[in-house]
C-alpha cells in the first residue's frame, strides 16, 4: 500500500522533500500557494547564488523538473491550506485553490519558509522614501532585469554602499537573531557589482562580518582581495538624502569616528522572518514555534524535521534562517523522517 | 539644619555619601541604581548610538564610549568619564530610541550625572555656577524658571523677541486667565506651607547637605530663607 504525504511549500526545501518523498514511492501532494515553484529563488530571479556562484534558474529548473517528472508527485499550484482536522491515522486536509479538495494524509512537511524583513516597519533607513535605497532581493532582480541602474536618474551608480543587519539583531523591530545568510549574500552581490562597475567605490557597513564557515574567504577576503570592496565597521544609524543622494549616518567605530556619507546606490541586507504562511499553518497544525517566531525543532539533535506533532515534519527556512544548500538538506531529511514514521519500505 | 539619618536608609542616594568620590564606590554607585538594568543590558559596540548622537557629531563624545567604559568595570576611567566627558551629552535620548539592545545610554549618563552631582564631583561645582539662580527659584518654591527671571540680560542668546517678553509682566500674566498664573515670581502661586514641606522633604533626602558641599555660599543664602520661612509658617499655625 502507498501512504499519502502532503508538502507544503514549493520552495528549494518543499521541492527537494516532495521529490524524495516520490522517489521513495509515496503518494505526494506537493502544495503551493503562487502560481509558480522555486520559492524565493523564483520570486527574486536570483541569478547567481551564493556560496558557489551557481545558476539560480538552473536550480530552479532542476528541482522543479524532478518534482515535474515524478509520476508519485501531484503539483497543485495557486492552492492554499483551508482546514485542517486530526484523523484516525493522519489529517484531514481542505485544500483551496482552483481545483478545491479534501484529502487525508499520513503525514505533514511544511516548507513554507521565509519573508524578507520590510524596511518600511524601521523608518531609520529611509526606505521607501529614496528611491536609491532598495532591498537585497530588488537588487537580484536589477541583476536579472539588466545593469545596474540608479532607480531615481536611470544613471551609472558610482558608489555602493551595503547596510547589514536591517530588521535582524534588533530589539527595536523585534528580531533579536542574525539572519545567518546576508552577510555572505551582501558579499556575493558585492563581487558581482564589481563585475559590472570597476571603478564605483563599494562600501559595506557591518557589525559583525558573519560569512562563517567556507564563507571566510571565498566571499569575505575574495571580495576585498579581488574585488576592492571595503569594509567600514559601524551599524548605520540613520539614512537621510541629500542633493539627490542618499547619505549614510553613523559612527566608524575602529577608525575614523562619526561620519556622513553619500552614496549613489544603498543596499539593505534585509534579513529573514518566518513566512505568513509558517505562522499560519503552524497554528492550524498545531505545532510549537520557538521564541522567534519560526517552527520549533523538537529534538534536532535526532532529526532537524521533527516538530512538536508526530506526522508533522518541517524543512527549510520555516524553521529559521538558512541558505538554500540547507533548506535542500533538510529535504531530504524531512523525507528521512517521514519514512521512518510511516515505517513503510522504500519502493524503488 | 539637622540631619536625621534613620528616615533615609531607603533611598538609592545616602546622604553620608556626599563628597564620597572613590572610584570603585563612584562605580558601584550607578550600578546600583535602580534604572541600572533597564538602561543597560549589555553592548554590541555597533556604534548605532554614536552614529545618531548629536554630540558625537560635533564633540570629543560617543556614548558607545560611555556604555563599553562603564561595562569594562574600569572604575578609574569611569571616574575620569564622569568629570567632564559626560556632560557633552544633550539628553535628547535619539540613541535610546535606536539601540539594537534596548539599552538608552542617555539614560546611563543621566544615572552617572546625578552620582555626580550626590558625590559633589569638581566638574559639578564648575558646571552648576551659571545656574545659580535657577537652583535658587527649585530650592525655595519648587519652581526652575518664573517670568521675572526672563531678562535680556541673562539670556543674551534669545534673540530680538525676548526683550519684549520682560516688560509689563504684571499686566501681561492678567491677561493669562488663571488665577494661580497671575504671579510674576513663581510659574504658579505657592504657597508658604507647600515651600515649608518643600524644605523638608530637601533636609531629609540630604538635598540641602549636598548644596552646602557644592556651593556654601548659595547654602548660607537658602538656609537664611528657610529659617525664616519655617518661623513664619509655625507662628501662623
Ligand atoms: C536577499 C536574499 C538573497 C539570498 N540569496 C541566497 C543565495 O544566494 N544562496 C543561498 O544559499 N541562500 C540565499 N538566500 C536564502 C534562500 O532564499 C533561502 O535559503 C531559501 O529560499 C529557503 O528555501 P525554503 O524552501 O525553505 O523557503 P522559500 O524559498 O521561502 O519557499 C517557501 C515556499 O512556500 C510557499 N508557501 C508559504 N506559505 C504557503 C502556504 N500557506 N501555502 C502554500 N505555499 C506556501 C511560498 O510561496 C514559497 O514558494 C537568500 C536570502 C535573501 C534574503
Ligand atoms: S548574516 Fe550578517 S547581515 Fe545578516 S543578520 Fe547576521 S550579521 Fe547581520
Ligand atoms: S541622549 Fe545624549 S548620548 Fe544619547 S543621542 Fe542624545 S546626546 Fe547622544
Ligand atoms: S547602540 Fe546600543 S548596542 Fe550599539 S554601541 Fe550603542 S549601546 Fe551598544
Amino acid at each position: 500500500m502507498s501512504h499519502s504525504v502532503i508538502v507544503i511549500g514549493g520552495g528549494p526545501a518543499g521541492l527537494q522533500a516532495a521529490a524524495t518523498l516520490g522517489n521513495f514511492g509515496f503518494d505526494v501532494t506537493l502544495v503551493e500557494q503562487h502560481d509558480y515553484l522555486g520559492g524565493a529563488v523564483a520570486k527574486h530571479q536570483y541569478q547567481v547564488l551564493m556560496p558557489d556562484f551557481s545558476s539560480g534558474p538552473a536550480l530552479v529548473e532542476r528541482l522543479v523538473g524532478s518534482v515535474k517528472n515524478n509520476a508519485h508527485v501531484k503539483i497543485l499550484t495557486n492552492t492554499t491550506v483551508g482546514t485542517v482536522e486530526e484523523v484516525g491515522d493522519g489529517y484531514q486536509v481542505q485544500l483551496e485553490g482552483p481545483k478545491p479538495q479534501q484529502m487525508v494524509a499520513q503525514a505533514v512537511v511544511l516548507a513554507t519558509g521565509f519573508d524578507h524583513f520590510d524596511p518600511t516597519r524601521d523608518g531609520k533607513y529611509g526606505y521607501g522614501l529614496f528611491p536609491d535605497v532598495i532591498t537585497g532581493a530588488e537588487l537580484e532582480e536589477m541583476f536579472a532585469k539588466g545593469p545596474i541602474r540608479r532607480p531615481s536618474n536611470g544613471e551609472v551608480p558610482q558608489s555602493v554602499a551595503f547596510i547589514y543587519c536591517v530588521g535582524s539583531r534588533d530589539r527595536q523591530v523585534g528580531n533579536t537573531y542574525c539572519s545567518r545568510v546576508c552577510c555572505a549574500v551582501s558579499a556575493k552581490q558585492s563581487i558581482e557589482i564589481r563585475e559590472q562597475l570597476p571603478k564605483a567605490r563599494i562600501s559595506m557597513f557591518y557589525m559583525d562580518v558573519r560569512t562563517y564557515g567556507l564563507w571566510e574567504d571565498t566571499l569575505y577576503w575574495r571580495s576585498q582581495e579581488e574585488s576592492g570592496v571595503v569594509y567600514v565597521k559601524g551599524r548605520i544609524a540613520e539614512v537621510t538624502q541629500k542633493n539627490g543622494q542618499p547619505v549614510l549616518k553613523g559612527e566608524d567605530t575602529l577608525v575614523r569616528g562619526p561620519f556622513e556619507w553619500p552614496f549613489d546606490l544603498v543596499v539593505l541586507a534585509a534579513g529573514m522572518e518566518p513566512s505568513q504562511g509558517t505562522r499560519t499553518l503552524s497554528q492550524k497544525f498545531h505545532i510549537d514555534l520557538e521564541p522567534h517566531g519560526f517552527v520549533q525543532q523538537a529534538e534536532p539533535m535526532k532529526n532537524a524535521s521533527l516538530t512538536s506533532r508526530p506526522g508533522v515534519f518541517v524543512a527549510g527556512s520555516a524553521s529559521g534562517p538558512k541558505a538554500i544548500e540547507d533548506a535542500i538538506a533538510e529535504g531530504d531529511v524531512a523525507s528521512l523522517a517521514v519514512m521512518q514514521y510511516l515505517k513503510t519500505k522504500v519502493v524503488v | 539644619m539637622s540631619h536625621d539619618n534613620d528616615t533615609v536608609t531607603h533611598l538609592r542616594l545616602d546622604p553620608d555619601d556626599v563628597g564620597q568620590q572613590d572610584a570603585q564606590s563612584l562605580l558601584e554607585a550607578i550600578q546600583s541604581d535602580l534604572r541600572y538594568e533597564e538602561v543597560i543590558h549589555g553592548c554590541l559596540n555597533c556604534g548605532v548610538c554614536s552614529g545618531s548622537c548629536p554630540s558625537h557629531r560635533f564633540f570629543d563624545y560617543s556614548p558607545r564610549i560611555v556604555v563599553q567604559t562603564v561595562l569594562s568595570g574600569d572604575a578609574e576611567a569611569v571616574k575620569a568619564m564622569m568629570d567632564e566627558y559626560i556632560w557633552a551629552c544633550a539628553q535628547c535620548y535619539t540613541c535610546a530610541m535606536r539601540c539594537p539592545f534596548h539599552n538608552s545610554p542617555g539614560g546611563l549618563v543621566m544615572i552617572m550625572r546625578e552620582v555626580a552631582v550626590w558625590r559633589g564631583m569638581e566638574a559639578v561645582h564648575r558646571l552648576l555656577k551659571p545656574y545659580g539662580r535657577v537652583l535658587l527659584k527649585v530650592l525655595s518654591i519648587g519652581n526652575q524658571l518664573t517670568p521675572d527671571m526672563i531678562q535680556p540680560d541673562f539670556f543674551p542668546d534669545w534673540g530680538p523677541k525676548i526683550p519684549w517678553s520682560s516688560t509689563d509682566l504684571a499686566i501681561k500674566r492678567k491677561a493669562i486667565p488663571v488665577y494661580t498664573l497671575q504671579v510674576t515670581t513663581s510659574a504658579w502661586r505657592v504657597s508658604p506651607e507647600t515651600s515649608y514641606e518643600l524644605y523638608s522633604i530637601y533636609e531629609e533626602t540630604g538635598v540641602f547637605r549636598l548644596i552646602e558641599e557644592i556651593d556654601p555660599n548659595l547654602y548660607e543664602v537658602v538656609a537664611d530663607m528657610v529659617e525664616d520661612l519655617r518661623d513664619m509658617v509655625e507662628s501662623s499655625r
